[in-house]
C-alpha cells in the first residue's frame, strides 16, 4: 500500500513537472520572480513590432512580452535542419531563464501540424506562432532560418545573430543583461 | 527488363547521380558550404519541398522532394570574411533525355524551363 501511494506521488509529481510543448498559452510566462533585475540595455535602437497569433490563437505584443523583461524571438521553420541544431542551443536557456527571459518561436513559411510536431521534437516549452504573411520576419530582416534575437527590458534592439547563435554567446548576453 | 530497372532507379529522383542544379539567387551571407534553404523571396525551396518535372506534354517524369541546399558564392570575389554572399543550390536527380524540353515546377512560383546540356541542367530561381 505504501509502495503504491508512493508510486502514486511520483506520477503526479511527474504530470506536474510537464510543461506544455503545443506553443499556446500554457508556454507563457508566469510573474517575474521577486529580486529580479536588469542591467541596462546597450542599444538604442527599437524593436520592430512583433504581432503573433499562438498555435492555439492567444494574441501575443511583443511590447507586453518585452515591457519588464529580456525576449528571445527564435525565427525557424520545421523544414529548416539547422533550426533543430539551434534549437538545442536554446531549449537549456528557456528552461534555465524560465519567467525571468521570456523566449518566442515565430515559424515561418510552415503550417501548424508540421510545427507542432516539430515542438514537440525538439522539446521547444515556449509560445511559439506562425507568422504565416511573413510580416514579422521582414520586420527583422530575417531572411532565412535560423534567425534569433534578443530585445532587452523596455524593447531595446540589444543584439540579432541571423543564421543564429551559439549556446555561449547568448549565455553571455543573458548572464550580462540579468541580474538575481 | 532494362527499361523497368531503369524506371525503377529513377522514382524518387533521389537514388542517382544528381544532373539538376536548382540555384535560389537570393544573396544572403552565409558561409561557403554550408546547409541553406532559399532565402526570402525563395523560402519555398527548402529541404523536403516537393518538386515535379514534367516534358512538353505535360506528363510527370520524374518527382521527389528538395534535399538540403548548399551555400555556394555569389560572386567570383573573397572579401576575406567567414560569411559572403552567396546562393543557395540544390541537386537532383530527373530522368531526362538530351534535346528534350522540360519544366521544373515547385510549390511556389512559375514552372521554369528545363533542357540538358552536356548531361547537365540548371535553373536559376526567378
Amino acid at each position: 500500500m505504501r509502495r503504491w501511494l508512493l508510486l502514486g506521488l511520483l506520477v503526479l509529481a511527474g504530470c506536474g513537472a510537464d510543461q506544455a510543448r503545443d506553443g499556446g498559452r500554457d508556454t507563457l510566462p508566469g510573474s517575474l520572480p521577486a529580486g529580479v533585475t536588469f542591467a541596462a540595455p546597450t542599444s538604442t535602437a527599437v524593436a520592430p513590432p512583433l504581432e503573433l497569433s499562438l498555435l492555439d490563437s492567444t494574441p501575443v505584443e511583443g511590447a507586453r512580452l518585452w515591457k519588464d523583461r529580456p525576449v528571445v524571438v527564435f525565427f525557424f521553420a520545421s523544414w529548416c535542419s539547422r533550426c533543430a541544431t539551434q534549437q538545442e542551443a536554446l531549449a537549456p536557456l528557456a528552461e534555465k531563464y524560465r519567467d525571468v527571459v521570456t523566449f518566442v518561436g515565430v515559424g515561418g513559411q510552415d503550417k501548424a501540424p508540421a510545427v507542432k510536431s516539430w515542438l514537440d521534437a525538439h522539446d521547444v516549452t515556449y509560445p511559439v506562432g506562425i507568422d504565416g504573411g511573413l510580416q514579422t520576419w521582414r520586420r527583422y530582416a530575417v531572411r532565412q532560418p535560423p534567425a534569433v534575437i534578443l530585445v532587452a527590458p523596455g524593447g531595446k534592439l540589444e543584439r540579432g545573430w541571423p543564421g543564429g547563435v551559439s549556446r555561449d554567446v547568448l549565455a553571455g548576453q543573458l548572464e550580462r543583461l540579468v541580474r538575481r | 527488363m532494362i527499361a523497368a530497372a531503369a524506371a525503377l532507379s529513377s522514382c524518387g529522383g533521389g537514388a542517382s547521380a544528381p544532373n539538376v542544379a536548382v540555384v535560389a539567387p537570393d544573396g544572403v551571407l552565409r558561409e561557403l558550404g554550408e546547409p541553406c534553404a532559399g532565402g526570402e523571396p525563395f523560402l519555398y525551396a527548402h529541404a523536403t519541398a516537393a518538386w515535379r518535372v514534367e516534358d512538353a506534354a505535360g506528363t510527370v517524369v520524374s518527382s521527389g522532394n528538395l534535399p538540403e541546399g548548399e551555400a555556394i558564392a555569389a560572386f567570383n570575389h573573397d572579401p576575406g570574411v567567414p560569411r559572403v554572399p552567396t546562393f543557395c543550390r540544390f541537386e537532383l536527380h530527373a530522368a531526362l533525355s538530351a534535346g528534350a524540353k522540360y519544366r521544373l515546377v515547385l510549390p511556389e512560383g512559375e514552372p521554369l524551363p528545363l533542357a540538358l546540356k552536356d548531361g547537365k541542367a540548371m535553373v536559376t530561381l526567378g
